[in-house]
């Protein structure tokens, strides 16, 4: 399977251009796509999702272009946007009943049946009978993964899925989502990397409409490959060092402040350089000052 | 498609049973119903126009419920067909809508049974829910369409409550501003076929217009619809090719249901002829300024004799009348003139002594026969026999152009042939309509409204046979003699020894004698079946016409100089027969009987509290009146005959609750000032014109004649009013003198008489000013519940 | 000394229904994080403490005082940023800070030179005479800690600041937020534990209005030393895994998933292998057993 976006641009009333000629190959598995706030990434999801219209740009599927056809778009894939809610009267068993139907699962029986799948995938099999206005923030946004996942759609769109969710609800989270990914291709836009981490093959970075960087998250790790400095030091260290460079990450321990930099030269006498992470190459990315681009 | 469909009108109907703002919607309508009709009395269909603001905020509430639950985009994201969502959300809608409608009706239906003062019958109950329906898919209509065209809340409400606005707008007078075909796919005329429809005939005469209007209702509520869905395709898609395809498809949906809906109006209008031959009659008519006065003829009928043959299933009827005419005066003109409605064809005339034909002549509604020689030279006495035949199927039309009741009309529901329409050759030139201009506040040009005028003879004996293949109940203001079967027809003879200006009605009657205590004759009342328990009342408003019959009897003074006391009957009348909407037949020709509207009739209202119409219960009281004053109470500003109905109505309850009662009315009417409070009224009455006349006579009553100059006055006016159907100034003057309580040479006798003159000079004012005696239209919004007991003229 | 001393604080709602039980703890100049699954008390906490909720039980004392006894002193050295950060979009940013300062009782000569500073302090300073409608997340939320540090407050409570935030922005907050607490005591709530909770002097783990954990992040995560595995198992066989025990983590490979459990002893799973704890792995375990405290 085969997800093609060619040259997508967005243009809206005003000369405000969200995206700049995005492309890229997707396939099966996770895809994160991270970015500093406005910069594209819900539009890009958007328009995915059949919500909105690129002002320039394919879309295709196995080779089948579909960005015109919005029917087909559609029928493949399962979105969740980052706000949303349902009808707070009705049963959440209800509401993945009426939404099978309108996904064209018209037979009674297999209807029944997917709703049940899900339910029991996003564990809300328990309160399938309570109304919707009484499930907790972390329940209705497992109603909402629960009714894009209705139909085994062959891509699943989440936007921000894991906001507000506390950790023991994101790690379930991310299991399902691994699990969905072996099948289908899972497009998920976040800000934070932690939650993607974990079953990535694909990383896009956008920012302000342009996509800086497309590629497995080890290769982004590295362009952070030697600016990266881990220093001890005490408080007053610590304050000359934040004056003068970026701190990605202070840890207390035994009184003293370990302290890592981003540098593209070693910042003081006692630094040692440490192995990148994810965050670091994402940051180093985007300042430019570290000269490092793709 | 079903699927779709199915599933999201289980999803919608199961949200609204959830949803507390529809159960509190659904008991507000309720309880307004329940209001509504325990004012007005019965079942009014009008009432499901109250109802338009909470169902156009309920739909609104459907239509914008995903926004406001931030669904939306999930579910745009869904690959649905967005016409079957409509589709499935607007049959949900249409469900729930009548489920509340079947549910006002039924607890409606069951209190009826009570003992509650509400009358609600199947036929009440039809017409509300075919006015509920039609409510239901233009609200629906409506609001789909301008949900699909904006998606902001706050603008939607504001354009649905604007509708509404416009609707009442342009339902009440402001409606004359469009052209009449606008009528009939106006949006707003939901009323169209107005009030409750006749318990035993049903909407006749506009049974084929209903459906016309019901069709043309739905067409358009569809087509709104229609046009929504496919704004809404439009927008789900990409633009261009969304738009044709769905054009593609619906093109050919719509373009079937305008032919059908034409198709089927014209049928409708094939039935209802009346509006073409409405529509021809004004072509046909000669204009009434070219015959201001009735020319009256060198002769006088001294006898009629018709012989009448029915045909209601063709609205035919064919006549040969026998007109005996005597000379008056020496006059020796060769000629003899007729009035008779322009649709009655003259085959033959014939002079029956002889035998002999005679030519004749027949321009419009006037008709000129050469009379014989011989007769021109010597005899006093001539007996014509006319015969003639024609279509009778006259209707009277309101500004819309749209028929609101027959004039003349010989049909199998429903046969009417009023009293001084000239149904039968009236001799002179009478002139049968007249024009007056009705203004429009913002207007400088009016428009022309007809009125009928009364086209009228002297008593004289009368003799009429009535044939007709059908069992026919029929009534008319002289005596049923003899009713048989023929063969296969049935004959109907009624004679009398001095009748004027008679009447023919024929409809599901059943007639009932009514006692009344203290009196022998028992009162003839002509009733639908099973509305009889409101006889009882009938027998109250006898004790009222024997105590006006004491001021004015009634007799009919026959030319040869005999004296005949007039009997009288009461009949129920559809609504059709007394409701008119803009005049044309404000004089209802129903001589010597009491017509009282069905919805009067049958209500179990008439004295229960809550009755909104206290109004009705005084009109109904006061029909009695019509037997000497027709069409009295009956206008927005009352006339000279509307003051001295009013002074004899006054002048009867003060005979029964005393002297108290007069005194409050005088004390009234001196007050009365008609700038201050427009719906000022007593009794029904309002108007200048009406507290100059009460103040007269009063003053008349004050004078050393008392009660009986009272009396005798009443009798002089009455006495031209019933030839000339108009009291003019001039006869009151002349009353006056002749009762030598003024002269109208300039002389100042005392100060009454300078009150006499006061009052005629204020009169005259009042008569002549045109401001006084403009038709105008009051745009009055408040809602009325058509309740249609009234003849409604809106002329002063 | 600064100090805020949470003393046995209860919250009681409805019949049975504790939101707050018996929280106790002392915190003094620095930043904390409190962390918590979702319905555990963490909003009603912060609320307490901001003076928005009365205490069912127990004692706040500041500094020594119980701040019940003088309210107002109290709020006069409290700076909160609520949950859901409310302002009127047509209003500018200076407007707003001014219309806060108002609320706060400062005196009015002070405002120019209070919102100035704020201002600058957060960085907004270019922004503040823009309408507040147009502005971005990042820039409202620092809009938000600036209206909290108006009277320059000895405590600063945030509830979930940086929900909304990039990246970037998240950075500069945890960096600004760790100078502040030099001489401040700051209480955030946050549903990441990565990122740059790192910055914390302290976390209080709240698990169903309990504290199952108060102290530093490093303590922690040495409370799991010899109870976290691993074990690398094909992917079908994750959710049996799942079920059976308490999975703190997953990571997905091509065929395979990374399963992390934490255990008091050694899970019978073949391959499994000890393996260095994380700051999720205590979290787990410790929210973990208040669950089946709570069923007995």
């Amino acid at each position: 399977m085969l997800l093609q976006i060619t040259n997508l641009m967005k243009r809206y009333k005003g000369n405000i251009t969200a995206l700049h000629g995005v492309s890229c190959s997707l396939s099966k598995g996770i895809v994160g796509i991270i970015g500093p706030n406005a910069a594209g990434k819900t539009t890009l999801l958007k328009i995915l999702a059949s919500l909105e219209e690129p002002t320039v740009g394919e879309i295709s599927l196995d080779g089948l272009s579909i960005g015109k056809n919005k029917q087909i778009l559609r029928s493949s894939i399962g979105y969740l946007p980052q706000e949303f809610g349902f009808h707070k009267c009705i049963t959440g068993e209800a509401m993945l009943d009426y939404i099978a139907v309108l996904r064209g699962i018209y037979d009674k029986k297999i209807r029944q049946h997917a709703v049940d799948e899900v339910l029991e995938s996003v564990h809300l099999k328990g309160v399938r009978q309570l109304n919707i206005g009484e499930y907790s923030f972390g329940m209705k946004r497992r109603l909402g993964i629960a009714q894009a996942l209705l139909g085994k759609p062959r891509i699943l769109i989440l936007d921000e899925p894991m906001e507000g969710l506390d950790p023991g609800e994101s790690i379930r989270l991310r299991g399902l989502l691994g699990e969905v990914a072996n099948e289908s291709l899972v497009i998920i836009a976040t800000h934070s990397l932690t939650n993607i981490e974990f079953a990535c093959n694909t990383l896009l970075v956008l920012r302000q409409g342009h996509m800086l960087y497309e590629g497995v998250p080890e290769k982004l790790t590295e362009l952070a490959d030697g600016l990266v400095w881990q220093i001890n030091a005490d408080f007053q260290q610590l304050e000359q060092l934040k004056t003068a460079f970026k701190i990605v990450g202070v840890q207390q321990k035994d009184g003293q402040a370990i302290v890592r930099v981003l540098s593209s030269q070693k910042p003081s006498g006692n630094a040692v350089a440490a192995k990148a992470r994810l965050e670091e190459g994402y940051l180093a990315l985007l300042n430019s000052e570290y000269g490092v681009n793709i | 498609m079903i699927t779709e469909i199915m599933g999201t009108m289980r999803f919608e109907v199961g949200l609204y049973l959830k949803s507390r703002n529809f159960w509190l919607a659904t008991f507000l309508v309720n309880i307004c119903a329940w209001v509504a009709f325990l004012l007005a009395g019965q079942v009014m269909s009008g009432v499901a126009q109250m109802f338009i603001p909470v169902l156009l905020f309920l739909t609104a509430e459907v239509v914008t419920k995903d926004k406001r639950e931030d669904f939306t985009e999930i579910i745009c994201a869904l690959p649905y067909n967005s016409s079957f969502l409509l589709i499935g959300r607007a049959l949900a809608v249409l469900f729930w809508f009548m489920f509340l409608g079947m549910e006002l009706l039924l607890t409606i239906l069951l209190a009826a049974n009570t003992a509650l003062p509400v009358y609600g019958s199947w036929s009440a109950c039809w017409a509300f829910m075919v006015k509920y329906f039609l409510v239901c898919i233009n609200v629906i209509g409506i609001t789909f369409l301008v949900a699909s065209m904006t998606k902001n809340n706050v603008r939607l409400y504001s354009i649905l409550f604007l509708w509404w606005l416009i609707g009442i707008f342009l339902t009440g007078n402001a409606g004359i501003l469009f052209p009449q075909w606008m009528a009939i796919i106006n949006f707003t005329f939901i009323h169209g076929f107005g009030g409750n429809p006749s318990e035993v005939i049903g909407v006749y005469p506009y049974e084929k217009m209903i459906t016309a209007i019901i069709f043309s209702q739905i067409t358009c509520s569809i087509l709104l619809f229609i046009i929504a869905v496919i704004i809404e395709n439009a927008r789900r898609g990409p633009r261009k090719s969304m738009i044709k395809s769905a054009f593609l498809q619906v093109f050919p949906c719509i373009t079937m249901i305008l032919v059908v809906f034409f198709i089927a109006l014209q049928n409708a209008d094939i039935e209802n002829k009346g509006y073409k031959d409405v529509l021809a009659d004004s072509n046909n008519r000669v204009p009434p300024a070219a015959v201001n006065r009735s020319v009256q003829s060198n002769m006088l009928p001294a006898a009629y004799d018709l012989y009448i043959t029915l045909d209601p299933k063709t609205h035919n009827m064919m006549v040969r009348a026998q007109v005996t005419l005597k000379k008056i005066g020496n006059t020796s003109s060769p000629i003899a003139e007729f009035t008779l409605r322009d649709y009655l064809n003259v085959q033959k005339i014939s002079n029956v002594a002889t035998g002999e034909v005679l030519a004749w002549k027949q321009q419009g509604p006037y008709l000129t026969v050469s009379l014989p020689q011989e007769y021109l030279a010597a005899q006093d006495l001539l007996t014509l026999e006319i015969n003639y035949s024609g279509t009778v199927w006259e209707w009277s039309k309101d500004l819309y152009g749209q028929a609101t009741g027959i004039v003349n009309a010989v049909d199998a529901s429903f046969t009417c042939l009023r009293g001084g329409h000239a149904w039968y050759p009236i001799s002179g030139r009478q002139p049968l309509y007249t024009t007056t201009d009705y203004f429009l506040p913002w207007n400088k040009e009016p428009k022309h409204i007809e009125q009928s005028l009364l086209a009228s003879h002297i008593p004289v004996p009368f003799k009429m046979t009535v044939d007709s293949h059908e069992d026919l109940t029929l009534i008319s203001n002289i005596e049923l003699a003899d009713k048989r079967r023929i063969g296969d027809l049935q004959r109907h003879k009624f004679v009398s020894k001095g009748a004027r200006d008679v009447f023919l009605l024929a409809g599901p009657y059943e007639h009932a004698k009514v006692e009344v205590p203290g009196r022998e004759k028992l009162v003839d009342v002509y009733h639908f079946s099973k509305h009889d328990y409101n006889l009882k009342n009938m027998a109250y408003k006898v004790r009222q016409i024997d105590y006006y019959s004491s001021l004015i009897p009634r007799i009919n003074k026959i030319s040869d100089g005999e004296n005949l006391e007039r009997e009288y009957l009461i009949f129920e009348a559809p609504r059709f027969l007394t409701y008119d909407n803009l005049m044309n037949t404000s004089n209802l020709g129903f001589i010597d009987s009491i017509a009282i509207p069905e919805a009067i009739f049958l209500t179990k209202a008439l004295y229960s509290p809550w009755w909104s119409q206290p109004a009705g219960r005084i009109l109904s009281e006061a029909r009695s009146l019509n037997l000497w004053w027709p069409n009295c109470f009956s206008k927005e500003k009352g006339d000279i005959a509307d003051g001295l109905a009013l002074y004899m109505y006054v002048l009867y309850n003060e005979n029964r609750y005393g002297k108290e009662f007069y005194n409050k009315a005088k004390e009234y009417w001196l007050f009365y000032n008609n700038g201050s409070d427009e719906n000022a009224e007593m009794l029904g009455q309002r108007g200048r014109v009406v507290q100059e006349v009460f103040l007269l006579m009063d003053m008349i009553r004050q004078s050393h004649l008392g009660d009986n100059g009272v009396r005798q006055f009443l009798r002089i006016i009455h006495a031209s009013y019933q030839g000339k159907h108009v009291i003019e100034l001039a006869d009151i003057v002349t009353a006056l003198e002749s009762m030598s309580l003024f002269d109208k040479r300039n002389v100042e006798r005392s100060m009454e008489d300078v009150k006499y003159r006061n009052t005629i000079n204020t009169l005259n004012q009042l008569l002549t000013s045109q401001q006084e005696n403009r038709a105008y239209s009051n745009m009055k919004f408040k809602l009325t519940w058509d309740f249609g007991t009234q003849i409604k003229a809106n002329i002063p | 000394m600064l100090t805020l001393e949470l003393a046995g604080i209860s919250k009681f709602y409805k019949a049975a229904s504790w939101g707050l039980r018996n929280v106790s703890t002392t915190l003094t100049p620095g930043l904390f994080t409190l962390i918590g699954p979702n319905g555990s008390g963490k909003t009603t906490l912060l609320r307490l403490l901001a003076g928005i909720l009365q205490l069912s039980a127990g004692k706040v004392l500041f500094n020594g005082q119980d701040i019940s006894k003088d309210h107002s002193k109290y709020k006069e050295k409290l700076g909160y940023l609520p949950q859901e950060f409310g302002f009127y979009p047509e209003m500018t940013g200076r407007d707003f800070l001014y219309y806060i300062a108002r609320l706060k009782d400062i005196p009015t000569k002070l405002y120019p030179t209070r919102v100035e500073e704020v201002a600058q302090c957060v960085g907004v300073t270019s922004f503040l005479d823009r309408r507040i409608g147009g502005w971005s997340v990042g820039l409202r939320q620092r809009l938000g800690i600036a209206q909290a540090l108006l009277n320059d407050p000895d405590i600063l409570i945030l509830d979930e600041p940086m929900v909304g935030l990039d990246l970037e922005e998240k950075l500069f907050f945890w960096n600004y937020l760790s100078q502040l607490s030099k001489e401040r005591i700051i209480l955030l709530s946050s549903n990441i534990l990565s990122d740059f909770i790192t910055y914390s002097d302290g976390v209080l783990l709240l698990v169903k209005g309990e504290l199952g954990f108060g102290g530093g992040i490093q303590e922690l995560i040495d409370l799991m030393q010899d109870k976290v595995w691993v074990v690398e198992v094909p992917a079908e066989m994750r959710r049996e895994l799942v079920c059976k025990w308490t999975v703190s983590g997953i990571d997905i490979l091509n065929r395979s998933c990374r399963i992390r459990i934490v255990s008091d002893s050694i899970p019978d799973i073949l391959g499994i292998q000890l393996t260095e704890p994380r700051l999720e792995d205590a979290y787990t375990y410790i929210v973990n057993q208040k669950d089946l405290s709570k069923k007995e």
